[in-house]
């Protein structure tokens, strides 16, 4: 019963981080037909920055807001100059993702080397919160949960609430459209991709501090992306949301009970919900 | 007339020949280089790199006034990238010697692959899986270094006798190499009469161990941790948080200095715990000291003392250069000569004691038992406890004996 | 008052099928019905006007000011509306939001409370999502959707297509009330009693051309023709 609720708890908290990397990919792509397989480049790109500004300032906050910024300043670049330019060209504009993401890892690679890096986490969310069922559980892991949601919160306000979530809805439907409609769809465009990056760039952060940061992340966390979204459906907020609870969840119920086939088990479930809802369990209809 | 100027014309180029190849211009050597610079073990290809560099600066980038022409190649530790990245080195660039890889499993697939090659020399990088040279041998595949069983010995009877541990749990990556190591440990500690009361194998490359963390036994004495690289940082980092104080007994990778060298505050965790090398950082010899003085001033930015896979790249190129001057770089009839004399090389590794191969060309060489402990503040490093001479690969068992216990595996050996 | 929308000698060609081979036509104050058999580039057509899709060659003008090569936004700022096929309503957000995603190109006239005036039903149902609508009153949102950007000119691609029919008697009069105000129509129309009743002149286009100007009323009457050109 202990171990469970453990696992769980564990499940959700993973989820929490993949929940923030994928959404930025999942609402991209929704809005722009735009496979970007360098989101997890930022991911990793938000992470180191963050490690660096963190170690340079001492404060953890300011390195979670230099990784959103420089992922965010990454993320709108590429965008700009390169995806934009293939707009509805979606074969060239994976491959050039693909291309950036190459290039951008091996710049990392020198620039911060291959170790393995923690970023110190903030001292007030460092210390053991104890939950009665289970014991002892690291606040850290749980003020992860905590953010995801508060993310997600703003979020859906921003979608549901404003003008330019208005417009993102409406691009995620039909987004040619909405631009015959007269609305500037490249800013929107522009503002989605910078968005997604800082999400993906914090992600990175609070993933430093809670796990560690590494080469191959930006290619894992990308993987994670791809599968969250097929398993939620592409560019809905719930969507993402629910998959990486499901993918969070799997991986580490399928780590705690069968170690050596936790990885087959994320795979299974993807291929399950394509032959079953291949739009994914939400649907690909709408966004909130 | 004309006849004599062109004679004077091909004598002089003949003699400029000459006096070049005697200098520097003889026909350049392609070596190849194989190792993981990108995903989960990235940080130990950075370091294979530099051990190449290293061995490739002593010889002064020539032997015997052939140029080494070097070719880096990368693989992401599973066996097809591993060959498809030889297959490049080998069929695309045209190398004549290929050094590496790095990863267990890639080390059986290259040897696979180096058997259809007979014209190419192999020289091994890190890569520790038993089978790379115990059963079904490539002739053209040379490892100067141990095995992952090799790189066990004296663990076993260290945390028995010495630690009084009885009872130990496992964790460690799903592949060969931590089998192999497993296999070492378990060889010692459960003839003595130990018990390995639990093994979880877990993904390379995973992120959250925490529910690994969750499910272990909590009756153990000690825990054995077989992980590499960001495995092992993201493992002791969820260790500690899912409150587990058990002490740790390290594999070889996980007190490696790519993990002790790295950024964060797990590192705390780490002093005293026992584990077993071919190399150590706080080794109290010449030879040693010359080594990781050479690798500080080549490498600014390297780790704080050399990790085994730049010592294991180092060791085994320093082998092949070494074994090319001895043949004065005579590639001929398919490296007929250079096999032959790598097969019979003997020369003092930099850790003191001699290295040389087996009939399996397998190295015979020195191991130690090691403790972690704060050098200075935030330098954490191996420290000897014990140096065990002329580990052989089979432990230094009956070959027939050692054979008959099986492959390493998941489930082999056993005694819960 | 009055705006005019002329299109010379445009092509449209996917791949190396010509879907529009040579189009030119001028849509001046009074509304014109464009029709012609499923596939013929009625759709493409507008598509081109509207930026959608690229043109090979031709020009496109709204007021002797060009427009082919803008971007559909830019389409739309300059004044052209569009009311596309299968109406195309924002499924995930209210009526009212697919009001207000709109950026229209000026204030007036079509405030959102002239809108609701003009369109009471959709008044009544403002906060259901778009997909809740029946498809007559879909199709009164995605025209009512197109005259938020206070357009000069509206783009109508089958407007009355999957109506219920007592709801296009409807459609019929608002339309025609929207061309009295003095904004101009091209309509798409494969219903030829629809087509006359709001427009006078219709051009019939066949295999990516127009092969003739003619007053609806004689079209109607010409069951040859109807046969020939519209496959009735």
């Amino acid at each position: 019963m202990n171990q469970l609720a453990l696992v769980f708890l564990n499940g959700i908290t993973l989820a929490s981080l993949y929940f923030l990397v994928a959404t930025g990919f999942s609402l991209t792509f929704g809005l722009m037909r735009t496979v970007n397989l360098a989101h997890g480049s930022f991911y990793l790109l938000g992470g180191y920055v963050g490690y660096t500004v963190s170690e340079q300032t001492g404060s953890w906050v300011l390195g979670a807001l230099g990784g959103g910024a420089a992922a965010a300043l990454g993320s709108l670049l590429l965008h700009q100059l390169l995806l934009a330019r293939y707009d509805g060209q979606t074969l060239r504009q994976a491959l050039a993702s693909i291309a950036v993401s190459t290039i951008v890892a091996d710049q990392m690679l020198a620039a911060w080397g291959a170790e393995t890096y923690q970023i110190e986490p903030p001292p007030q969310l460092d210390w053991t919160i104890v939950l009665s069922p289970i014991g002892g559980y690291s606040f850290l892991r749980v003020s992860t949960l905590l953010l995801a949601v508060v993310a997600a919160i703003l979020l859906w306000l921003l979608l549901v609430r404003t003008r330019l979530g208005m417009m993102i809805r409406a691009g995620v439907d039909d987004s040619s459209i909405v631009r015959a409609l007269g609305v500037p769809i490249l800013s929107v465009f522009a503002f989605a991709a910078a968005l997604a990056g800082a999400m993906a760039g914090i992600a990175g952060v609070v993933c430093g501090s809670v796990l560690s940061l590494a080469p191959g992340d930006d290619t894992h966390f990308l993987l994670m992306s791809l599968i969250v979204v097929i398993i939620g459906g592409v560019g809905r907020l719930s969507g993402a949301a629910i998959g990486a609870l499901l993918v969070g969840l799997l991986e580490q119920f399928g780590l705690a009970y069968l170690p050596t086939y936790s990885v087959v088990l994320t795979f299974a479930l993807m291929v399950a919900v394509l032959a079953i809802r291949p739009d994914g369990i939400r649907g690909s209809r709408g966004v909130a | 007339m004309r006849k004599y100027n062109y004679k004077l014309l091909v004598g002089s180029l003949v003699a400029l020949g000459v006096s070049g190849a005697s200098a520097e211009d003889r026909k350049p050597i392609k070596v190849g280089v194989v190792a993981t610079l990108s995903g989960a073990f990235a940080a130990l290809g950075q370091e294979a790199m530099r051990g190449v560099e290293q061995a490739m600066a002593e010889a002064n980038g020539s032997v015997s006034g052939h140029p080494i022409v070097l070719t880096k190649a990368s693989s992401d530790a599973t066996p097809d990238s591993a060959v498809s990245a030889v297959r490049k080195l080998v069929e695309s660039d045209g190398v004549d010697l290929v050094v590496g890889p790095l990863s267990g499993d890639e080390g059986i697939a290259v040897k696979e692959y180096a058997k259809s090659h007979p014209n190419v020399t192999f020289v091994n990088g890190t890569s520790a899986a038993q089978d790379t040279t115990l059963r079904n041998p490539a002739s053209n595949f040379f490892r100067f270094s141990g095995d992952g069983a090799q790189w066990m010995a004296g663990l076993g009877r260290y945390a028995f006798t010495e630690k009084g541990y009885r009872r130990v749990a496992v964790v460690a990556e799903d592949y060969s190499f931590p089998y192999t190591q497993v296999f070492g440990f378990m060889t010692e500690f459960c003839a003595l009469g130990g018990h390995v009361v639990s093994k979880s194998w877990v993904p390379i490359g995973q992120k959250d161990y925490s529910s690994v963390v969750a499910s272990l036994p909590r009756d153990i004495d000690a825990l054995f941790v077989g992980l590499s690289g960001a495995d092992a940082v993201n493992f002791l980092t969820q260790m500690q948080q899912g409150g587990i104080e058990k002490p740790m007994i390290a594999g070889t990778f996980t007190a490696d200095q790519t993990i002790l060298g790295a950024k964060g505050r797990f590192k705390k965790y780490f002093i005293g715990t026992p584990s077993a090398s071919p190399v150590a950082d706080g080794l109290d010899s010449k030879g040693w000291d010359d080594y990781a003085a050479t690798y500080k001033a080549k490498f600014p930015d390297g780790l704080g003392s050399p990790s085994l896979a730049a010592y294991t790249y180092y060791l085994n190129t320093h082998a092949l250069l070494d074994g090319l001057s001895r043949v004065d770089g005579d590639l001929a009839d398919g490296h007929v000569k250079l096999n032959a004399v790598l097969a019979k090389l003997n020369f003092d590794a930099p850790t003191g004691g001699d290295v040389h191969l087996d009939a399996n060309r397998q190295a015979i060489t020195d191991n130690f038992v090691t403790e972690v402990y704060e050098r200075s503040p935030g330098l954490l490093v191996n420290h000897v406890v014990r140096r065990i001479k002329g580990v052989n690969q089979t432990l230094g068992m009956e070959p027939a004996k050692f054979i008959a216990m099986g492959p390493a595996s998941r489930d082999n050996p056993s005694c819960p | 008052m009055g705006a005019s929308l002329s299109v010379r000698d445009i092509t449209v060609q996917f791949g190396s099928a010509m879907v529009l081979d040579g189009v030119s036509l001028n849509c001046v104050t009074k509304p014109l019905a464009l029709v012609g058999r499923n596939g013929v580039g009625k759709t493409t057509l507008c598509k081109a006007i509207m930026g959608l899709v690229g043109i090979a060659a031709g020009t496109i003008e709204l007021d002797g000011r060009r427009v082919d090569g803008r971007r559909p936004e830019q389409v739309a700022a300059r004044g052209i509306g569009y009311v596309p096929q299968g109406r195309r309503i924002f499924g995930s957000l209210t009526v009212e939001e697919n009001l207000l995603v709109v950026s229209p190109r000026a204030a007036e006239p079509y405030t959102l409370e002239r809108i609701w005036e003009r369109f009471p039903r959709l008044s009544e149902r403002r906060t259901n999502l778009g997909t809740q609508l029946s498809g007559g009153e879909q199709q009164m949102l995605a025209i009512a959707r197109a005259l938020r950007t206070n357009p000069k000119m509206l783009i109508m691609d089958e407007p009355t297509e999957g109506v219920a029919p007592i709801f296009v008697d409807q459609l019929v009069s608002l339309i025609a009330d929207i061309c009295r105000t003095g904004i101009g129509l091209l309509l798409v129309e494969q219903n030829l009693r629809v087509a006359a009743a709001i427009a006078e002149l219709a051009l019939v286009m066949v295999n990516g051309r127009i092969v003739m100007q003619t007053p609806t009323s004689s079209l109607l009457d010409d069951e040859m023709a109807q046969r020939t050109f519209l496959g009735l």
